[in-house]
């Protein structure tokens, strides 16, 4: 669901991160109003979850991978707002650090993972819980879970309208597609297909299973209830273990839909590689698709998730010290 | 004399770094462990030629700051800018010269070492460090030195200071006295320090301490599962030692 960059028109991308701006700051708002500066490093310990659980590629027949956003998960914890800002800041780091989704493209990957996702999954587990009236930690979870299902088919569909969209608004005199060459009669089926059935199952999977450890586990990690919330020893421990456990997401083999390289466009169907595409922006990451020239694919991997997972815990917590040290001056 | 307050500050939160985090070694592993690992990361990330060993450790050591709580993790990362920066200056003709590996390597060296020196820092006092440092059978009279001398860096950084603020306050207008107040400061400084240094012997026989210093001794309450936790830290922190020697083997076999 990361789309790269060129895929989209800027004036697209310029319309989504508008679009963005202002959850944003709403978002910022909410989260120094509603949220404890202790809560702060929580988001951070969210937010790396997400960053893991992206790294996690699951197979599709045909060739196709996905994986779980975590956003849901993040909203159960901390709220909405938190995981819009949290799921931000680790899209930001996947683009910038390891080229995982576009720089351009950041204000509607944003839309997607951080706005529509969180937002529409936290919405449908708080409906989910007060239609059944759950009130036990696994009854929660379990609401979560489908919330997170509901969550990542709603961004699923949003990316594949974003991507539908570009050959009608853009191409050339030929008739040719300028950017993303596949109309909404692809893209609409090839996104739906694999959240509606393996990727949202995925999603749904990480978030229970996540929410019950965590509920089991430290309870106190759990809800806006607590204003001293902090990472306990087990929760610690399944980071680590996620982290050692990432290589599995190399077990999936092929490439995302949309988000194939401009040299492999040509092959996928299309016939052709886009003239937006070949003159497009041209982005190197310092760990491209978490990997290191002459290391191992997996060494690679374990260390953009650590890297990763360390830097996202450590702004978040650096952010909830600087704003403790704003509070008392 | 701005050099000399970031000097103090530097060593001053080497000295306080017991009082300012009311952590002890001997909650996790033993003080000699840790100061034996982080030099081992320290020399093996020296000694590689390639960037991945540095940054396999840097991966852990950024993991490991994640771990620990916030006001430790901006005490460190307050630590990182400086090093790393001023290393990247000093290396940017390499980029210039067609080598532009060099530097970056180079930079992520320091940033690696620095990191280790400030996480072992974090988590161990400076008590605890001269006691490991006698664990390694270090010379009694290069530890006391050493531990004489930081500790005086800090007195007389202060008292060098407060006479430096003292002077400024009193000087209107004429030029001539920066340099007759440089040298006045610190001739004084000298005088006192030879005060002090006296104070300081007496004050050592007072407290019936001859410059042997003890090894980190635990805790004589020490539950079962007090004790088990701490065998199981200094497993792990034994267990690192080869895993750092293999990892570097490893990876000294990549282009």
């Amino acid at each position: 669901m990361h789309i790269p960059d060129n895929y989209l028109s800027p004036q697209t991308c310029a319309v989504m991160t508008a679009a963005m701006v202002p959850v944003w700051v709403i978002s910022i708002k909410k989260v120094r109003k509603d949220l404890s500066k202790q809560q702060v490093p929580m988001m951070g310990v969210g937010a790396a979850f997400s960053f893991l659980g992206m790294m996690f590629n699951v197979p599709l027949p045909g060739g196709t991978t996905g994986h779980a956003v975590g956003g849901t998960l993040i909203a159960a914890l901390l709220g909405p707002y938190a995981a819009c800002i949290s799921v931000s800041v680790a899209l930001l780091l996947q683009a910038l650090l390891f080229g995982d989704g576009g720089i351009l493209s950041f204000g509607a990957n944003c839309f997607n993972m951080a706005f529509v996702l969180p937002f529409v999954g936290y919405a449908c587990c708080q409906s989910f819980c007060r239609l059944s009236k759950a009130q036990t930690p696994r009854g929660k979870a379990l609401c979560a879970a489908l919330g997170s299902y509901v969550g990542i088919n709603a961004a699923a569909l949003c990316a594949a309208i974003e991507f539908g969209i570009q050959p009608a608004l853009f191409h050339d005199a030929a008739g040719n597609a300028l950017y993303c060459p596949y109309g909404l009669s692809v893209s609409l089926p090839a996104m739906m297909a694999g959240h509606l059935t393996v990727f949202g199952l995925a999603e749904a999977v990480f978030t229970g299973a996540i929410l019950a450890f965590v509920a089991k586990t430290s309870p106190e990690m759990q809800l806006q209830d607590t204003k001293t919330a902090k990472t306990g020893l087990p929760v610690t421990i399944l980071l680590v273990v996620l982290i050692l456990a990432v290589p599995l997401g190399l077990l999936a083999e092929g490439t995302a839909w949309g988000e194939w390289s401009i040299d492999e466009i040509a092959a996928t169907g299309a016939g052709y590689t886009p003239a937006g595409m070949t003159s497009g922006i041209d982005f190197k990451a310092l760990l491209p698709d978490y990997s290191m020239a002459g290391l191992p694919d997996a060494a690679g991997y374990i260390l953009s998730a650590a890297i990763g997972a360390a830097i996202l815990i450590i702004v978040f917590k650096l952010l909830g010290s600087a704003g403790r040290e704003a509070e008392t001056a | 004399m701005k050099m000399n307050l970031r000097v103090m500050r530097v060593i001053a939160a080497i000295t306080d770094a017991e009082r300012n985090t009311g952590k002890s070694a001997q909650s996790g592993a033993a003080p000699a462990l840790r100061l034996a690992v982080s030099i081992l990361a320290i020399l093996l990330c020296a000694l590689s030629r390639n960037a991945f060993f540095v940054l396999c450790v840097i991966a852990v050591e950024l993991l490991r700051t994640a771990l620990l709580p916030a006001d430790g993790v901006r005490r460190i990362m307050e630590k990182l800018p400086a090093p790393v920066l001023m290393t990247a200056l000093l290396m940017l003709p390499a980029v210039f010269l067609g080598s532009p590996r060099s530097m970056g390597t180079v930079t992520m060296k320091v940033l690696n070492a620095v990191l280790i020196l400030a996480i072992l820092n974090e988590k161990v006092s400076w008590r605890e460090m001269t006691g490991a440092l006698a664990a390694f059978h270090a010379p009694e009279i290069f530890i006391l030195t050493l531990d004489t001398a930081v500790r005086f860096f800090v007195l007389l950084g202060r008292y060098s200071n407060r006479l430096l603020e003292a002077v400024s306050l009193r000087r209107v207008g004429e030029k001539t006295w920066r340099n007759a107040g440089t040298g006045g400061i610190l001739g004084t400084t000298w005088l006192k320090s030879q005060k002090m240094a006296a104070a300081n012997a007496e004050a050592m026989a007072c407290r019936c301490f001859d410059g042997v210093y003890r090894k980190n001794s635990f805790p004589k309450r020490e539950t079962e599962r007090e004790r088990r936790k701490r065998f199981a830290a200094d497993l792990l922190y034994a267990c690192l030692i080869p895993a750092l020697v293999l990892c570097f083997f490893y990876t000294k076999t990549m282009v």
